[in-house]
């Protein structure tokens, strides 16, 4: 259809908009590895997530799983880091991996047209990755420095202790890195960590982008070979055991002008049918530009350049947090104008503008996230991990249409009361 | 400049030409050699071999002026400054004295062209990459881009290394930690 270029084009809400989530693809390996894919877009691109049930919850050592994650692609038996890097960057791919606290990922992105000469060495890596002393001396070297960097920031500090406060040290989303858990890695951890978490591992396949057209043959020959989805997992019970004193002050940095304010309360995972009636209430108290805590103590007080709340998304429970920089002077001030804000949530009902603001806001926002086939798979992603399917999807697209402002009232007095909240600021 | 950070860093630029000087695409392709990813020149060198830097980056501005090509690193604790400047300095010798490698500046380009598929996927960056070049002067230099950084040999490079890697043409920040 040609464009008038003359008219306008019409403004339609993106309420109005029929939100659907595309359909995967899937397939299973000759081993039994489910894969998971979304063929589409214009370019002659493709993406391949390998996860493996590889995060921090499997470790019985701190930071063996994070450290095993990023130096599988440190050198095989076959090649050294530079050859690697070297091979997979000669193609102009990008070979990532991420350390997450149930799953861990081996992550490609190439022309579709280098595919078949790339699998191989990123089967290799699932197999054959050697973690060298010398590999390791080095990251824990460069760790080290970063760490030491990091803790003079207030903000690093405040996000580490905040998770802790909620869900204890010993637990996998309490956790955090330290000069002694660098210190005592040692290659023998990542070998056993490897060998069973990945090599003897259970994993599954995400693809999204153009594929060749004898991708499945590909993936059999050098994924449905390997030995994974063979062993039963460990199963794991990290209870989660939050602190017991709510508010915390703690001075990093004597000289600093600001203070890292961060403000959470445990909160069920997407499971729960709360959450999707949350994410409305999130937004409109802080969850985007326009939100309640931006307009108050960004744009009325000045006290911070941007406040914001989110729920931080885990499988097991998640937080809702509220996290900002404000001025050392202004710290105390500032928290109490996020209670002031949770009040007036739960005492006055939202007026029918503003909701249909943050509406068309949430569902523009998900239009526009789900640009391309990359952005659609990520998604599913999310939903096959956290044990969802397309109801959820649906449901949430629902719940953004239709909640009421006595909906949202409700739910600010049962999840915004103050006394739920753990409070830190760190100087 | 001394201050109260928690290590060294140096930081080197030099002036390099803008957005259609001859030169600019060489000068792009010059930045991925020495800083583009973990098999870049820089990063094995001097992270991994020499064991200098905990991180190095090598880019340039992308002006459409005149604008400047940067290396910068964050030492390693006990490595003395002039010594890691001088590393840096060896393979920036080394691009203007030896030719590099057809196969490694394939590698270049290959990544290049990576790049601008990955950017044209969302419909977004399409819209902004239209923007850009219409901005230029004409939307349709946005299918010859590829093309400009295809024609790049390793020639050319040694040339443009040669023009822009000059003492006179270069300033030299050392930040010195005081701890």
């Amino acid at each position: 259809m040609a464009l008038d270029r003359i008219k306008a084009p019409l403004i339609k809400d993106a309420v109005d908009f029929d939100i659907q989530l595309k359909p995967y693809q899937h397939f299973t390996l000759d081993n039994g590895v489910e894969v998971y894919s979304y063929e589409g877009g214009a370019e002659e691109v493709m993406m391949m997530d390998l996860v493996f049930f590889a995060g921090n919850c499997y470790e019985e050592k701190n930071w063996v799983a994070a450290a095993t994650n990023f130096l599988l692609k440190n050198g095989t038996h076959q090649k050294t880091a530079f050859e690697l890097n070297d091979y997979f960057e000669f193609y102009g791919a990008y070979v990532n991996r991420t350390c997450y606290n149930e799953t861990a990922t081996i992550n490609l992105h190439t022309l579709t047209k280098h595919f078949e000469a790339l699998l191989p060495v990123v089967s290799e890596l699932v197999t054959e990755s050697n973690f060298s002393e010398e590999e390791l001396k080095i990251y824990q070297q460069n760790q080290l420095q970063r760490l030491t960097l990091n803790l003079k920031k207030s903000d690093f500090i405040a996000n580490r202790l905040i998770d802790e406060y909620l869900f204890g040290i010993d637990h996998p989303y309490g956790t955090y890195s330290t000069e002694a858990a660098f210190n005592n890695l040692t290659r023998e951890d990542l070998v056993n960590f490897y060998d069973r978490f990945y090599k003897h591992g259970k994993a599954v396949i995400f693809m999204a982008g153009k594929f060749p057209k004898n991708m499945q043959s590909l993936m059999n020959k050098y994924i449905g070979s390997l030995p994974l989805n063979q062993k039963a997992m460990p199963s794991f019970d990290h209870p989660i055991v939050s602190a017991t004193t709510k508010k915390y002050s703690i001075v990093n940095d004597a000289s600093s002008v600001q203070g890292a304010i961060k403000m959470a309360r445990r909160f069920p995972n997407r499971h729960h049918p709360d959450f999707p009636g949350t994410q409305v209430l999130n937004n409109l108290f802080g969850g985007f530009f326009g939100s309640r805590l931006m307009r108050n103590i960004r744009e009325d007080k000045g006290y911070t350049y941007g406040i914001h709340s989110y729920l931080q998304n885990h499988v097991q429970e998640c937080a809702w947090m509220i996290s900002t920089d404000a001025g050392k002077d202004v710290c105390g001030a500032t928290i109490e104008e996020v209670y002031k804000e949770m009040a007036i949530l739960r005492n006055e009902l939202v007026d029918e503008a503003e909701l249909k603001l943050v509406k068309n806001y949430m569902l523009g926002a998900l239009l526009g996230d789900l640009d391309g086939p990359f952005q659609i798979m990520n998604r599913w992603k999310t939903y096959v991990l956290n044990d969802l399917d397309i109801a959820y999807f649906n449901k949430t697209i629902e719940t953004v249409r239709s909640i009421q402002p006595a909906d949202l009232q409700a739910l600010a007095n049962q999840y915004l009361k103050a006394d739920d909240f753990y409070e830190l600021v760190v100087y | 400049m001394h201050a109260d950070v928690p290590m060294d860093m140096l930081m080197m630029t030099w002036h390099m030409g803008g957005r259609f000087d001859a030169g600019y695409h060489e000068t792009d392709l010059i930045t991925e050699v020495l800083g583009g990813g973990a098999s870049a020149r820089l990063y094995e060198q001097l992270i991994k071999v020499k064991q200098l830097f905990s991180s190095i980056d090598c880019y340039h501005f992308g002006t459409v002026d005149p604008g400047l090509l940067v290396i910068e690193g964050k030492l390693v604790k006990g490595v003395s400054m002039s010594f890691a400047e001088q590393a840096v300095l060896e393979e920036v010798e080394k691009i203007k004295n030896e030719l590099l490698p057809q196969k490694e500046v394939q590698k270049v380009i290959n990544k290049t062209e990576s790049i601008i598929c990955f950017e044209d996927m969302s419909i977004m960056n399409r819209a902004h990459s239209l923007a850009y070049y219409e901005l230029l002067g004409d939307a349709e230099m946005m299918n010859q881009e590829l093309e400009k950084y295809q024609a790049v040999t390793p020639e050319k490079i040694q040339a443009t290394a040669n023009a822009i890697f000059q003492d006179q043409n270069r300033n030299t920040l050392y930040y010195y930690s005081k701890n």
